[in-house]
């Protein structure tokens, strides 16, 4: 297959031509921008480092989005949660808004009370 | 790309976020039967999504606010996020807005919180497909009307486009370049135009209403942004005969708190309106959180009709500026090294004719 590039090289503009000589392997994983290039010159982006034991242990804070008022807190202090499961509800610009567990965890600090209000970036409760 | 009425889903709800509700430009010509207009709260950041993903710029999109909706892409398609700058993710990397993306079956895209604006637009190749109600998709939630069932998203929605399935060989390159994105902030200067009751007021009223810092309130919505500050007061009562209320029209109850009045507001109202936010701004009040503050600034009608053209003429200049994008498919930057000579390159893949 024959693609066309333009290639700039110290400012400089070259038009190219480009013919691949080998079958481009299949699977090369999807990236979230379109690609134009060949598998040779892209860059191979390390593995992200799996999660450690001790990052498990760690403390998720949750915050507030907004400004808001509690409306309700649907779980209790040593609660175990699963993802995206609805933690507590805020209220605001008469919305209410469902505040879910970003991970599996347990509920380890509860740091506001119903009908409090709450603003913007207030911890409210944290999983671990 | 070719219309296809055939439902094509895509996208699965799994988390509603705060509010999120389908619209385009709005209800045209209904406001005298007294069906509010509706549609996006921020109309430029609506337009600028759907020309990113090749839609006209009246298809509908979903409006996003405050904290976004957790999507899963059910059919590979193209997707452009705008408006406020949200934290979000497509599966492992950053989500990046004003910019044309492609989605892939089984993607997940996670929408957070707004770190600067509060509103924005998740915009779909073809456009979302919902019936449309008096000429319109758009949402209007107290009417239940319009949008999916007259409500915003709920867990375990599907959206559908009305697009078929993108080509999935290539799509061109499309992003909207720095000097267009608007940068929202928290505390605005709105320009507004007298009128048409400023008469209701009394010099000092009137004083208040220009010289103050004004908050917004957490009871503001998609019908009104009430605000709170110093108490403008009238020359003896805040009521007038009904009459219709235009987008952005700042009503003074009794309490002397200004209210603007947005997309869901009522047709008519018996408040006098000291004054209305100029179209081309009614974003930045559209944009603003609780909490956020907003200042006004009297300007005459002439200059109004100025900004409006002025934002116009933007808007065609980023069309012209996005199909000149259409004819290049990838850019990326290389700083290669041969030998001891380093130089830098930039690739541009153009398509075949």
């Amino acid at each position: 297959m024959r693609r066309k590039f333009t290639v700039t090289i110290n400012g400089i503009a070259y038009e190219v031509e480009v013919e691949e000589l080998e079958e481009v392997p299949e699977g090369i994983p999807p990236s979230d921008e379109p690609s134009g290039l060949v598998p040779a010159v892209s860059k191979v982006s390390p593995q992200p480092p799996s999660p450690s034991e001790e990052a498990l242990e760690e403390k998720v804070i949750i915050s507030a989005p907004f400004p808001a008022q509690v409306l309700s807190i649907k779980k209790n202090l040593g609660d175990n949660v699963r993802e995206g499961e609805v933690l507590l509800i805020l209220e605001a610009m008469k919305m209410e808004i469902e505040i879910s567990s970003p991970r599996d965890g347990i509920i380890d600090e509860i740091l506001v009370e119903e009908g409090k209000r709450v603003e913007l970036g207030d911890k409210l409760l944290t999983v671990k | 790309m070719i219309a296809n009425k055939d439902p094509f889903p895509v996208f699965e709800v799994l988390e509603s976020g705060a509010l999120t509700t389908i619209q385009d430009l709005g209800r045209f010509g209904c406001q005298k039967y007294g069906v509010p207009f509706s549609g996006a709260m921020d109309d430029f950041s609506l337009k600028v999504a759907n020309l990113l993903v090749g839609n006209d710029s009246n298809a509908a999109a979903l409006e996003i606010t405050g904290l976004g909706p957790k999507l899963k892409v059910l059919n590979d398609t193209g997707v452009a996020l705008s408006g406020a700058d949200f934290n979000a993710a497509l599966d492992e990397s950053p989500f990046r807005g004003w910019r044309l993306v492609r989605v892939r079956k089984g993607s997940i895209i996670c929408i957070k919180e707004a770190r600067r604006g509060f509103r924005g637009y998740l915009a779909v190749t073809g456009g979302i497909e919902v019936p449309e109600v008096l000429g319109s998709k758009s949402t209007y939630l107290t009417g239940k009307m319009g949008g999916l069932d007259g409500r915003s998203l709920r867990k375990g929605d599907i959206i559908n486009s009305s697009s078929p399935e993108v080509s999935q060989v290539r799509m061109p390159l499309r992003f909207l370049p720095e000097e267009y994105v608007p940068v929202f902030s928290s505390r605005v200067e709105v320009r507004i135009i007298m009128g048409p009751q400023d008469d209701c007021f009394d010099d000092e009223g009137i004083k208040t209403f220009l010289n103050s810092w004004y908050v917004v309130s957490l009871n503001s919505d998609r019908t009104a942004y009430r605000l709170t500050g110093p108490k403008i007061a009238h020359r003896q009562k805040a009521d007038i005969i009904t009459d219709a209320i235009p987008q952005g029209a700042i009503q003074v109850p009794g309490d002397g708190q200004p209210i603007v009045m947005m997309a869901d507001r009522p047709t008519t109202g018996g408040y006098a309106k000291i004054a209305c936010v100029i179209a081309p701004d009614i974003l930045k009040i559209a944009q603003l959180k609780p909490q956020d503050e907003v200042r006004f600034r009297k300007i005459g009608i002439d200059e109004a009709h100025e900004f409006l053209k002025d934002k116009e003429t933007e808007l065609t200049r980023i069309r012209k500026v996005l199909e000149a994008q259409a004819t290049v498919l990838t850019r990326k930057k290389y700083q290669v090294r041969v030998g001891d000579e380093v130089y830098q390159v930039q690739v541009e893949e153009i398509p075949d004719e």
